[in-house]
């Protein structure tokens, strides 16, 4: 005895479907057509009509008693119909109120990003330029810019130095002399004694020019000393000085514009070097030191009126913005650790210490941190009561 | 009055006319719960259930066939009993053996002697089948009851399980095939024509079935 061969499943259900009528007319065609030709395939069909015809003769089971409704239990019914529609709509005014507060707080977080505070550098401007035919183009930055800003302290808002002229090929104007101060190891200032004027244009230097005068690029600065006045008046090869003729612009406040008056060769040009500048932040004086231990009163550059202590002094750097028309900008000082700190420094002096009035009430920040906190636990209170009711609404329905 | 009109009145919330809707299709839907909890007062406890659930909820019936919806009901509230007894395991009705394990189908076991040969033959393939019905799964099961136990169409079908046509068909045919390959287990209980084998040597087959 044989036994039939079984049907793929997709054979099985065309044929299981063409018994209950349920192929289209293509498909029954198709199934006709095997049914002629195909013995087993037959005696399949003739199977599954058989066990049709079995199950539709079973026994029908009637209801043993009715299942109508009295008024007693519709009325059950409904009341518990009632509590699940509660809980029903508790739960969904839960998960609205959830989701409200998730969407507010995916709004606030992408309109209303928390604002970072600029940076307090100033941007730096690269700068080249042709002085003239000769010139080279400058490096976009001098070695004392990178290492200004390399040793500024990051919290601090000075702008960084900026990189500035070469020196020229322009001979300083005949007649100066350098003269040293005792203390400073090397050659590093000069006075011109020249009568002639400064052209705004240009700017001569003495010949001979040291050359630990200039730095690793050849940049150089040239800072006046206004012996009347006590200001230092910072001069640029490009810019040329500003505010000529004993200007009433105090040192480190000195726009400069390429229309300035010819400064009064009387009060001295002083080619130095810009690391070597230390300034009292207590009088106001610059000091050009070899270092600290070598600064005396005789390294003053430019000075006010007061006594000069230098021992509160530290190096600054100092530079020009070409990108503004030549306006002095200065690095942040430069402390080291021998160096005091100055009675009051600078960064303090503008911004003093908020003193809050209350432990934290006025405190915006704390008020932040509490509105975050109340945030968060209002979410979690809606999720908890969302899945709570959420549960009981399910039990109830299931009842 | 018509179906319709008495399920229109049964949303105003008239009481009658609900009841005269469970009139109705109580008995088919017995029959179906009957076929799936395979115990009479089980079967009843899940048919009141439904009927309860469906008078609580009448009001978001839809329309569509009333019949599919109710048998719908009716077959949740039977796997929803059966869950729980899963759950909460009670004592067993069926006899047991001295290892304690369940006699699923005792009806062979009775003396049958003084029942006549066609009712007892009758009554043994009723034994098999409901056998190898409650040996489906739920999903087969439903659609297997609703149609070759019930005689309900394949779109009233799909309307009560909510499913495509193309669903009731895949189901059924696999219900089907797991049937016949249950009852192939009840051999000579069975009349000739559920037994897949070939009775005689005419019967041979050496063609494949793609």
């Amino acid at each position: 005895m044989n036994k039939l061969p079984n049907l793929s499943p997709k054979a099985f259900e065309a044929l299981s479907a063409y018994i209950d009528s349920q192929l289209s007319p293509e498909e029954s065609i198709a199934v006709e057509k095997r049914l002629s030709s195909s013995v087993s395939y037959q005696k399949h069909y003739e199977r599954i009509k058989a066990m049709r015809t079995a199950m539709r003769a079973l026994p029908k089971h009637k209801a043993p008693r009715n299942f109508i409704l009295t008024r007693a239990e519709a009325a059950e019914a409904k009341r518990g119909r009632n509590w699940s529609r509660a809980f029903g709509l508790a739960f969904s005014l839960c998960a609205v109120f959830l989701v409200v507060l998730l969407g507010y707080d995916g709004l606030s977080n992408g309109l209303f990003a928390m604002k970072k505070e600029a940076p307090s550098e100033a941007s730096v401007a690269l700068y080249t330029t042709d002085m003239d035919e000769s010139a080279q183009t400058l490096e976009p930055e001098s070695p004392q810019a990178i290492s200004a800003r390399d040793m500024k302290d990051d919290s601090s808002d000075q702008p960084v130095l900026l990189s500035w002229g070469n020196p020229t090929s322009k001979d300083v104007m005949a007649g100066g002399s350098i003269e040293q101060a005792d203390t400073i190891e090397e050659n590093r200032m000069f006075t011109s004694q020249s009568s002639s004027s400064i052209d705004p244009g240009e700017t001569s230097y003495r010949n001979g020019i040291a050359p630990e005068m200039l730095t690793e690029d050849g940049l150089v600065k040239i800072f006046l000393n206004d012996p009347e006045t006590g200001l230092i008046h910072i001069c640029d090869p490009i810019y040329g000085c500003g505010l000529g003729g004993g200007g009433s612009v105090e040192s480190n406040d000195f726009p400069m514009t390429e229309e300035t008056e010819p400064l009064d060769i009387q009060s001295g040009v002083h080619l130095v070097d810009p690391n070597r500048i230390y300034y009292d932040p207590v009088r106001g004086n610059y000091f050009l030191c070899a270092s600290m231990v070598s600064c005396n009163a005789q390294s003053l550059v430019a000075e006010t009126n007061d006594e000069v202590q230098h021992e509160n002094a530290f190096p600054l750097i100092l530079g020009l913005d070409h990108e503004n028309e030549g306006e002095l900008i200065s690095a942040s000082p430069q402390f080291t650790q021998d160096i005091p700190e100055p009675e009051t420094a600078p960064y303090e002096e503008a911004y003093p210490e908020q003193p809050l009035t209350g432990p934290c009430d006025n405190d915006s920040d704390h008020q932040i941190y509490l509105q975050d906190q109340l945030n968060l636990w209002l979410k979690i209170g809606a999720a908890g009561l969302a899945i709570l009711f959420g549960i009981i609404w399910l039990i109830i329905r299931r009842r | 009055m018509d179906e319709n009109t008495l399920i229109q009145l049964a949303k105003k919330g008239e009481l009658d006319a609900f009841n005269q809707l469970i009139l109705m299709y109580q008995d088919m839907a017995f029959n179906v719960a009957y076929r799936i909890m395979n115990d009479e007062a089980q079967a009843a406890d899940a048919t009141q259930d439904a009927v309860i659930s469906m008078y609580r909820r009448f009001d978001t019936y839809r329309g569509g066939s009333f019949k599919a919806w109710f048998m719908r009901i009716v077959t949740n509230a039977c796997y929803d009993a059966l869950r729980w007894q899963k759950r909460r395991p009670t004592i067993a009705l069926e006899p047991e053996t001295d290892d304690g394990e369940r006699i699923e189908s005792p009806y062979w076991l009775e003396d049958n002697e003084a029942k006549p040969d066609e009712e007892l033959e009758k009554k043994e393939l009723e034994a098999a089948i409901q056998h190898c019905i409650n040996a489906l799964p739920n999903k087969f099961k439903t659609v297997f009851l609703l149609i070759d136990v019930n005689g309900d169409d394949y779109e009233t079908v799909a309307q009560s399980i909510q499913r495509p046509v193309g669903t009731v068909k895949s189901r059924l045919s696999r219900a089907r095939q797991r049937m016949q390959k249950c009852l192939q287990g009840f051999g000579e209980l069975l009349p000739d024509i559920f037994r897949l084998n070939a009775k005689n040597d005419d019967e041979q087959v050496t063609e494949p079935i793609p």
